[in-house]
């Protein structure tokens, strides 16, 4: 069972359009002339507000000339984008000569180009009105022009330039990883291995010194040479790449794992491009305290003092149900919470499931409550059935996600736990709770104890509201500095290379 | 009664007199350095040429032991992003701009 889910978070957000109409309304009526001394005149009569005016645009910020030590820099910063996952024809200007001499448009366009890097290098290359809906982790807008006016004219364009990509280590490490993938790309990359019988510890296998040679590739603890004979050294690589992947480090080399490893090395370069890309949306600095999530990777961390000191795993919304990018704050932590049932999950899977089975709602603690001039709601009682299980994790957001406690915890048995409505559910709730009201004096662990033998639905509010960042990673630097990927499961990567172009356009990048 | 109170107003006195003497004399100072100075400038080594400085290399970091259950952390905390920040590249070789 899930939470909340989207369809029920669009209602939420109807529900939540619906409250500030009649502030709209209030303000149009504000904005109206007031007629103080005559009569009421009928409503109809009323003139139309005026539409709003839109602001003038800025004046565009003209672009002084370059000096030539200037153009030289501009282009070596421009020639190297691809670095960063850019691509530098994108920004050089054709036709340079290779002594960097330019004439007057090639400078008026090697300006341009400078701009357009920086607004790319720094908030990515979709504009923050282009995102789709769940992608809600935006940059600021940004317009580059005025800082490359008072770069150029303080002579610190190089500095100013390198300060612009995100300076977190997990996009260095894409960025170093980015370089290595395309130097294995660029040495054949690798060679696809036929699906076949399992290959395990003591498997006799023509296919296994392919499989050596496949793994030492990105792998250098791995050694490509080596007989038919699947051997201990070679069960220890192969675990490690299934880590790599976030598969069962179980040694054995079944057609799943080889569908991972048979990836072609464009796919991998590209997740990593497209990984930059999303690193480039996050703000500037980080709270130190703060809950993040890995929808991709299904993976919670609870960060103190900028360090990792919890985590665990979770189950994140399921293809068709994703759950959002974004960035807010919990406020509070519910004990014993019941579930509000959003209509769609009533409608497309418990009404049904009442159908067939008379009697499944009342045996699973679900409260039918009537609603005027509507289809009654469902509400299932708080308690060890409740599909939020004993925590809830409240955070302001327009989808009506949140964290949560499960009673299904098989899903944290799996290695894709991608099957929630939307909501993350989380694994060791309880420790969460613990973290994140340590210091509180009515919530310590044993009142929370108390709280728990009944099911008694409480709110405890957090003193200080603890940032949460859901986010969405398929490509990043393990702990042992390898790259490590994920399956892509909400195709969000190929969506967001669409939208930059560098799929449409078949760049090679 | 008044005897008594007496008494203990006299013994309260008496402790605020002896807390006053004992903060006028600082026995909470750090001991005397009369001697460590003397011997401090005896003893002291010729101050390491910055050219020799340069040319030791640091000292490896310790290894970093860990539990299973903290590289677990380590490794889902990469996996959730790292947010630490890079230190600053060092500047490129100077140019005029």
């Amino acid at each position: 069972m899930g939470a909340y889910g989207l369809r029920g978070g669009r209602i939420g957000r109807c529900l939540a359009l619906a409250a500030l109409a009649p502030l709209a309304f209030g303000d149009l009526a504000l904005a109206q002339p007031q007629p103080a001394a005559k009569p009421s005149p009928p409503v109809l009569s009323i003139p139309p507000a005026p539409a709003p005016v839109p602001p003038p645009p800025p004046p565009p910020i003209e672009i002084p000339a370059l000096t030539p030590a200037q153009a030289q820099v501009a282009l070596n910063v421009l020639r190297a984008a691809d670095l960063h996952g850019l691509q530098p024809k994108s920004y050089v200007p054709e036709g340079v000569s290779a002594d960097g001499a330019l004439s007057p448009a090639q400078q008026a366009a090697l300006a341009d180009g400078l701009v357009r890097y920086a607004h790319d290098v720094r908030i990515g290359r979709m504009d923050p009105d282009q995102f789709p809906e769940l992608w809600q982790v935006r940059p600021a807008a940004y317009d580059p022009s005025a800082d490359l006016v008072k770069a150029l004219a303080e002579g610190r364009l190089q500095a100013w330039l390198d300060s612009l990509p995100p300076r977190y280590s997990g996009y260095a490490a894409l960025k170093r990883g980015l370089a290595r993938y395309r130097e294995i790309a660029a040495r054949g990359g690798w060679k696809t291995i036929i699906e076949g019988p399992k290959m395990e510890l003591g498997s006799r296998d023509p296919r296994v010194p392919a499989l050596r040679a496949r793994l030492a590739v990105e792998d250098p603890q791995a050694t490509a040479a080596g007989g038919p004979v699947f051997d201990k050294p070679l069960q220890a690589a192969v675990v490690r790449a299934q880590k790599r992947y976030g598969l069962k480090p179980d040694g054995v080399v079944g057609n799943g794992t080889l569908a991972y490893l048979n990836q072609p090395i464009g796919q991998r370069v590209l997740q990593i491009v497209a990984n930059m890309e999303r690193w480039r949306w996050m703000p500037p600095t980080m709270p130190v305290t703060r809950v993040q999530v890995n929808t991709g990777a299904a993976i919670v961390t609870l960060f103190r003092d900028d360090r990792p000191v919890m985590s665990m795993k979770a189950v994140s919304g399921k293809p068709g149900d994703e759950t959002p990018m974004l960035m807010s704050a919990i406020h509070s932590v519910v004990i014993n919470p019941p579930w509000n049932v959003p209509s769609g999950i009533a409608q497309r899977e418990l009404w049904p499931k009442e159908k067939a089975n008379p009697g499944y709602l009342a045996r699973n603690g679900y409260r039918i409550i009537p609603v005027e001039g509507g289809q009654p709601r469902l509400q299932q009682a708080s308690g060890d059935q409740s599909a939020l299980g004993r925590f809830k994790f409240d955070f302001d957001n327009p989808f009506a996600v949140y964290l949560h406690d499960t009673p299904s915890k098989g899903g944290f048995d799996l290695y894709a736990r991608q099957a929630s409505h939307g909501c993350v559910r989380l694994e060791k709730p309880r420790a969460l709770a613990e973290a994140l009201l340590e210091g509180d004096a009515t919530w310590t662990p044993d009142a929370i104890d108390r709280q728990l033998e009944g099911d008694k639905t409480v709110r405890a509010r957090l003193a200080t509201q603890v940032p949460v960042f859901i986010l969405y990673w398929t490509a990043f630097a393990g702990s042992d500095g390898q790259m490590h990927f994920r399956s892509d499961p909400y195709n969000w990567d190929r969506e967001l290379l669409q939208r930059v172009g560098v799929l449409a356009t078949g760049t090679k990048v | 009664m008044l005897k008594k109170m007496l008494w203990i107003a006299a013994a309260c006195a008496a402790i605020l007199v002896a807390l006053a003497v004992s903060r006028s004399l600082k026995f909470d100072r750090p001991a005397e350095k009369a001697v460590e100075p003397a011997l401090a400038v005896e003893a002291a080594p010729a101050a390491p040429t910055p050219a020799l400085k340069a040319e030791v290399p640091p000292p490896p970091p310790p290894p970093v032991e860990r539990t299973p259950e903290d590289q677990q952390v380590q490794d889902d905390a990469a996996a959730t992003g790292m947010t630490t920040i890079e230190p600053e590249e060092p500047p490129s070789p100077a140019a005029k701009q």
